[in-house]
């Protein structure tokens, strides 16, 4: 791409792609999808509810300041330290990671845009309006008040009967949307569209620890997701997966919610060493010390992170065995994180250190992070676990790890970065006042902490008495946090103030390596002018003019002629390019949709729940509408700069970036559906009063037929979509259309045993079940035949034909993943419990 | 066929192959240990020396030799690839320590069923 022969971008082009790549002007800009744009607003938004977090922590140290305080009364004090972990946890840590990552990832992988743009738009907007509903509840007075774990039966109506829990279970599940969307959406765009010649090995480390993190979110989050689901069952229709006289466990709850907790703190802290990871390098003016070593790092902490959850529970009543196994699990993460750790530290020691601002919170990460890992492992170790369990010992290792493993990273990253989102250099002398009073502050507040909870002081106390040793130690705590918060403020009016005093900053100030730097301070929409070529792991230091020679064209894909958001998608080991990607533009369509599901979340905090069923339908409507507006384009228009390499177009080839994406969200679906598959082994095989009917509640022979019919549906898809792939599309859409009378003869044999079932679930946690499994599958096969329906139609419109054969492939891995829980489903639930009654 | 193309050392699938087995395993050693102490427990006063701590330790040396062999494997085939092709050399060498890794997590994690009884 490099030759004479390529056109230097004129001045035409760059103008006709910012023309392209512009947001809407106005309140247009609400329909803006571009991955700058989106990143900022998360960051922006989740810097506002860290803000709101931190006044509530602000609250609670001033209650806690001086034994037998009235400040706040005990109710008061348990909405407080609910709603500061439920903000901290999942609105501030993970949104404002989820938007460094949006805006950067694109920029460091030599991108225009993220490759589901519009998925990033509804997350923003699904974070946004959740958050809002959430806070809501503390204005109201009726916020959750069972800690930010809501653990039953504390949280079910029993014993929070206002609506505080709801807000909790439908606001979170709510945001966690959002979650989803940023970790599928980023999980694609780093595999399938990087800079040409970006191999893995070449990949930037940060893109390593996103693109972890992204897969951990995939995993870890549908466990929680599908708690809160059961848990508003339970409080909402009665259904009782969590009350033992019905047959339910609390501890099922606990399970599910630490399968989820204890991975979203490496979820956390991987984006967050990933900043560690690309600065150190930079101000030691040396490539890592390790790479490969940390990217091994780097996988093993996010599959171990998911073997810890029972050290959660060590004093629940576990046998000694099983703890053994969990204890020796958090030992072992510990090693992956060594293996950063002293990378890191080689990296220092072989570079020539420059102690720039963002160095300071580097150093201070370092040594907070490492104190917060020790006593982790002390808190691995079961004996000790017992002592400090629910003492303020935990609240201090917790913070340590939070604190200290995500907060000062992202404040070294907010300054690294900063320069290239401005295009101003901060005040180094507010910020070191800042990182000095964050850091002495942080420590006077939780060092103590651990003596505190040493001494025996409970978490969870909104007062306690004078003269048991605490009394110093609380007072100093709180004297602490105040330091802690005037230094925060202080780094928070530097970051403000430079947008208007900051120095101009230089090119590329930091002299780093990686390829966002090669952009305008700050960037344009689109980015890059032509896309980088990388012939390197530090594109920038082995090729000091790279910037100017993207600025000049000297890239790919320059220009567009298509009228249309163009990208390159490439392939995910060697960055080989093999297609044209056009991105969809600016649009209403996440709003309009974040809007009805927002709806459908306050219609079922009032219990409306025709009204929620209502919303619900509009969701599902306009989601498909549009979906049917984000296909094939029936004028594509080639690129001139890729025709000499004749890329075809993404719905033009069999596979794609789209197809990526359905699997990736299918794995996510089938982690909700293991961890209800868990529930149910869970509940046969632990509840104290598990009981379940002699006879199943429904026909296996009947659900054999229906899964007969189920298993022909996907026979038929799977047949005209192969031949479809080989270019074979006579009879297309008959065929599409057998496949739906097929497909909807399954819904509705599998509907009307539905119906018929005779499900106590109000009485039973089996019948509960029974019914979640039953309403999943048939979600699940009505939208398999609901897409296949609108590929018959989109067939009729020539959206898809031998020429446009990609929308069905994509379709395909839901028959087939649909197809396998159905089957493992009525083994599981139907089957297995004939032969295992008598047993068991 | 696309699943053999998944099995053979240099293919990305091998990057998180290795503790993926060690995954199942773990979960099936919790399961396990689960189901058969609510259901049929060994008696408390044999100890670790019982037909469950038996079968669990079985598990545990047939998943550490099968990852050791992967990682035997993909060793060999890091030193046949040439030194010219840098992405696959990083991809058999990252996931042949990942099997040691998780051959490593195996090992420790099985170690308790050793020493300890397993339904107390």
């Amino acid at each position: 791409m490099t030759d004479a022969n390529k056109a230097t971008p004129m001045a035409a082009d760059i103008k006709k792609l910012a023309q392209i790549w512009a947001n809407l002007p106005g309140w247009g800009s609400l329909a803006a999808v571009n991955h700058s744009t989106i990143g900022l607003r998360f960051m922006v938004t989740g810097m506002v509810f860290f803000l709101i977090g931190g006044v509530l922590a602000m609250l609670l140290r001033t209650q806690l300041a001086l034994p037998e305080q009235s400040i706040l009364s005990a109710d008061t004090y348990g909405q407080l330290f609910s709603m500061h972990g439920s903000v901290m946890m999942f609105l501030f840590a993970i949104p404002v990671l989820e938007g460094l990552a949006i805006y950067l990832i694109p920029k460091m992988t030599g991108s225009r845009d993220l490759l589901f743009p519009r998925i990033s738009a509804l997350g923003y907007y699904c974070y946004l309006f959740g958050g809002i509903i959430i806070m809501f509840s503390l204005l109201l007075g009726i916020a959750p008040a069972s800690g930010w774990f809501m653990y039953t039966p504390l949280s079910s109506s029993e014993f929070s009967p206002g609506p505080g829990s709801d807000f909790w279970l439908l606001g979170i599940t709510f945001v966690e949307i959002s979650a989803m969307a940023a970790g599928i959406e980023l999980t694609v765009s780093i595999l399938c569209s990087r800079a040409k010649g970006m191999t893995l090995s070449r990949m930037p480390l940060f893109c390593w620890y996103i693109l972890v993190m992204a897969l951990m979110i995939v995993f870890g989050f549908p466990p929680l997701i599908l708690a809160s689901i059961l848990l508003e069952l339970e409080r909402a229709a009665g259904m009782p997966f969590f009350t033992v006289a019905a047959g339910g466990d609390p501890l099922l709850w606990q399970h599910l919610f630490w399968l989820f907790g204890h991975p979203e703190v490496y979820i956390i802290f991987l984006p967050a060493a990933g900043i560690v990871s690309t600065l150190i390098p930079v101000f030691s003016g040396r490539p890592i010390v390790g790479y490969r070593w940390v990217v091994i790092g780097i996988i093993l902490t996010g599959f171990i992170s998911f073997g810890l959850w029972v050290h959660h529970m060590f004093t629940v009543g576990i046998p000694q065995l099983a703890q053994a196994f969990f204890s020796v699990a958090s030992m072992l993460v510990a090693v992956p994180t060594a293996i950063q750790v002293f990378a890191w530290l080689a990296t220092l020691w072989y570079g020539k250190v420059v102690f720039r601002l963002p160095m300071l919170w580097i150093c201070g990460f370092l040594l907070i992070f490492v104190c917060g890992g020790l006593t982790g492992v002390m808190l691995a170790l079961v004996p000790f676990n017992w002592q400090v369990h629910d003492t303020h010992f935990v609240v201090a290792h917790m913070h340590y790890v939070l604190v200290g493993g995500m907060f000062f990273p992202l404040i070294a990253g907010l300054y690294y970065w900063l320069p290239l989102v401005s295009g101003r250099m901060p005040s180094e002398k507010i910020g070191r006042w800042g990182f000095w009073l964050t850091f002495g502050g942080f420590n006077l507040t939780f060092l103590l902490m651990h003596l505190t909870g040493l001494l025996g002081m409970p978490r969870r106390v909104y007062t306690y008495e004078a003269g048991l040793g605490w009394d110093w130690l609380n007072l100093l705590s709180s004297v602490g946090s105040f330091i802690m918060a005037i230094g925060v403020a202080m780094v928070l009016l530097d970051l403000l103030l430079h947008f208007w005093f900051g120095k101009r900053a230089s090119a590329n100030p930091w002299q780093a390596d990686t390829l966002e730097w090669a952009l305008d301070m700050p960037p344009a929409q689109y980015n890059f002018a032509s896309l980088p070529i990388v012939t390197s792991r530090q594109p920038l230091w082995h090729d000091p003019a790279l910037p100017q020679r993207i600025a000049a064209g000297e890239g790919g894909m320059i220009g567009t002629t298509s009228g249309r958001r163009e990208n390159w998608g490439t392939s995910a080991v060697s960055a080989r390019v093999q297609q044209t990607l056009h991105l969809p533009g600016n649009s209403w369509w996440p709003l309009y949709s974040a809007l009805a599901l927002a709806f459908v979340c306050i219609s079922l905090l009032c219990r409306w729940y025709p009204l929620a069923l209502l919303a619900a339908i509009v969701a599902l409507v306009l989601l498909l509408c549009w979906s049917w507006h984000n296909g094939a384009n029936l004028q594509p228009v080639a690129s001139p700069s890729d025709a000499e390499l004749a890329l075809p177009l993404e719905y033009q080839s069999t596979d794609g970036p789209g197809r990526w994406g359905m699997v990736v969200t299918l794995l996510a679906n089938g982690a909700l559906f293991m961890a209800l598959l868990f529930g149910w082994f869970y509940l046969w095989t632990a509840a104290p009063q598990w009981s379940a009917p002699a006879e199943g509640p429904l026909p296996v022979t009947l659900l054999l037929l229906c899964g007969a019919l189920a298993t022909i549906a996907l026979w038929q898809f799977n047949r005209l979509s192969t031949k479809l792939a080989d270019g074979q599309d006579s009879q297309l859409q008959r065929q599409l259309w057998w496949c739906v009378l097929t497909g909807s003869a399954h819904f509705i044999l599998l509907l009307s045993l539905f119906i018929m079932a005779p499900l106590a679930y109000t009485s039973s946690a089996h019948d509960a079940v029974i019914m979640v499994i039953l309403l999943y599958l048939l979600g699940h096969a009505g939208l398999a035949v609901l897409l296949t329906l609108l590929q018959a139609l989109r067939v009729g419109r020539g959206y898809v034909s031998k020429h446009r054969p990609y929308e069905p492939q994509v379709v395909k891995p839901l028959w087939f993943y649909y197809l396998g829980v159905y089957w493992l489903s009525i083994v599981s639930f139907f089957i297995l419990p004939l032969g295992w009654g008598q047993v068991l | 066929m696309s699943w053999r193309r998944w099995c053979k050392p240099g293919h990305p699938a091998q990057l998180v192959l290795g503790f993926s087995i060690w995954s199942i395993w773990f979960i099936a050693m919790y399961a396990g240990l689960s189901v058969v102490c609510q259901f049929a427990a060994p008696a408390p006063q044999d100890g670790a020396a019982n037909w469950l701590n038996y079968m669990l330790w079985g598990l545990t040396s047939a998943v550490i030799t099968l990852l050791l062999l992967m990682a035997w494997r993909g060793w060999r085939y890091c030193r046949s690839v040439p030194h010219g092709n840098r992405t696959l050399r990083f991809v058999g060498y990252v996931s042949t320590v990942l099997y040691v890794m998780a051959a490593l997590a195996t090992l420790l994690g099985g170690l308790p069923v050793l020493v300890l009884a397993p339904c107390i």
